[in-house]
């Protein structure tokens, strides 16, 4: 039974020829007192020749013509449809480009806010001696408009006074 | 044969070069063949037709890219198995023959009822109906062993040229093979053949 196995193994081989002599003769002395093998073999070569015996049909010259045409015209198509698309523009973005632009932002976005707690000292110093400057400014203001105003005061009632003398 | 793969590759450089009268040459050689493996692979003229028509479309797109590194033959003939291969797939032709054939009503499998080949009157019938069931049962296989066992005991193609046209291994090609006639001598035996 088990030889038998190994046997099956190999009807396919011998009916196609690949086995090795001493092989073959093994096959062959086991299929002569063998009949289930033998059986099998049979089924095996049954099988071979039904598949190979199928006949292709031989196409007319009319289904190669149309063939042709068709073809041409597939053809034609493809290669017109190829060419269209190489005219349309590109809108959308190739992918080194996409990383390129990604890469660009992410500097310019690192560049400001690095730089940006400078700035902001820098604005708020200025902003203190902004203040600073207006502070004296308004003392410089103030003084002389005081002392505009009491004179003028003072000639306002002598003025007055002069008047109801008068 | 030297001449004629001399002559390929001459009508391979001109295609290459934009010259469309060496394609319409090139199909001329390669047509009868091609067809035969399309016709085997899908079992039927017209989509064998519209198979091929695919493969030759894709070989003048895909010719500037061959190497020439293995015949210009078997390059073709490895586009021809896949367009056949999609195109089968694409419609699931084979798994619904197969369905046919072994399903019931009810989508359960069957056991096909046992034929009595001894009746002298029935045999062109019946052996007619075997050539059939045997067509149907290819059909099924899985793709890389059906493509295997058409193209060595159909189209009559080495083992080695099998194994190219595949762009798999020789010792691959011939488990498929072995496993491709297991699968038919299990689904014929019904059969009695």
């Amino acid at each position: 039974m088990l030889r038998c196995l190994l046997i099956k193994r190999k009807l396919y081989d011998y009916l196609e020829g690949s086995l090795s002599q001493i092989q073959k003769i093994k096959v062959k002395s086991h299929l002569e007192v063998c009949s289930r093998c033998k059986e099998e073999l049979y089924q095996l070569k049954n099988i071979l020749d039904t598949a190979s015996i199928r006949k292709i049909p031989q196409p007319s010259v009319e289904f190669w013509h149309n063939f042709k045409v068709d073809l041409d015209r597939n053809l034609n198509e493809k290669l017109m449809g190829s060419q269209e698309v190489r005219l349309k523009p590109r809108y959308y973005l190739k992918p080194a480009f996409a990383y390129i632009l990604v890469l660009i932002f992410t500097l310019v976005v690192g560049n400001y806010l690095w730089k940006r707690p400078f700035v902001s000292l820098k604005l708020a110093a200025q902003n203190e001696a902004r203040i600073d400057e207006m502070e004296s400014l308004d003392e410089e203001i103030e003084t002389p408009e005081l002392n505009q105003s009491e004179d003028g005061y003072i000639d306002e009632l002598n003025l007055i006074y002069e008047l109801d003398q008068a | 044969m030297a001449i004629e793969a001399d002559k390929h590759k001459e009508l391979i450089k001109r295609i290459k070069q934009g010259e469309r009268p060496a394609f319409d040459e090139l199909i001329e050689s390669f047509k009868a063949k091609g067809f035969a493996i399309a016709f085997n692979m899908i079992g039927n003229a017209e989509d064998a037709k519209d198979a091929l028509q695919e493969a030759f479309i894709k070989m003048y797109f895909g010719i500037r890219g061959f190497q020439e590194r293995s015949q210009f033959s078997t390059w073709f003939y490895r586009i021809v198995v896949n367009c056949s291969l999609d195109f089968l797939r694409k419609r699931k032709r084979a798994n619904r023959v197969f369905t046919e054939l072994f399903s019931g009503q009810d989508g359960s499998l069957k056991e096909p009822e046992a034929i009595d080949i001894k009746s002298e009157p029935a045999k062109i019938l019946i052996d007619n109906e075997i050539n059939r069931c045997l067509e149907e049962c290819i059909a099924g296989l899985p793709e890389r062993q059906k493509a295997c066992f058409i193209l060595k005991h159909k189209n009559g193609m080495k083992i080695e040229e099998i194994a190219q046209s595949l762009n798999c291994n020789p010792a691959t090609v011939k488990v498929h093979l072995f496993r491709a006639v297991g699968n038919l001598k299990k689904s014929m035996s019904k059969y009695k053949v």
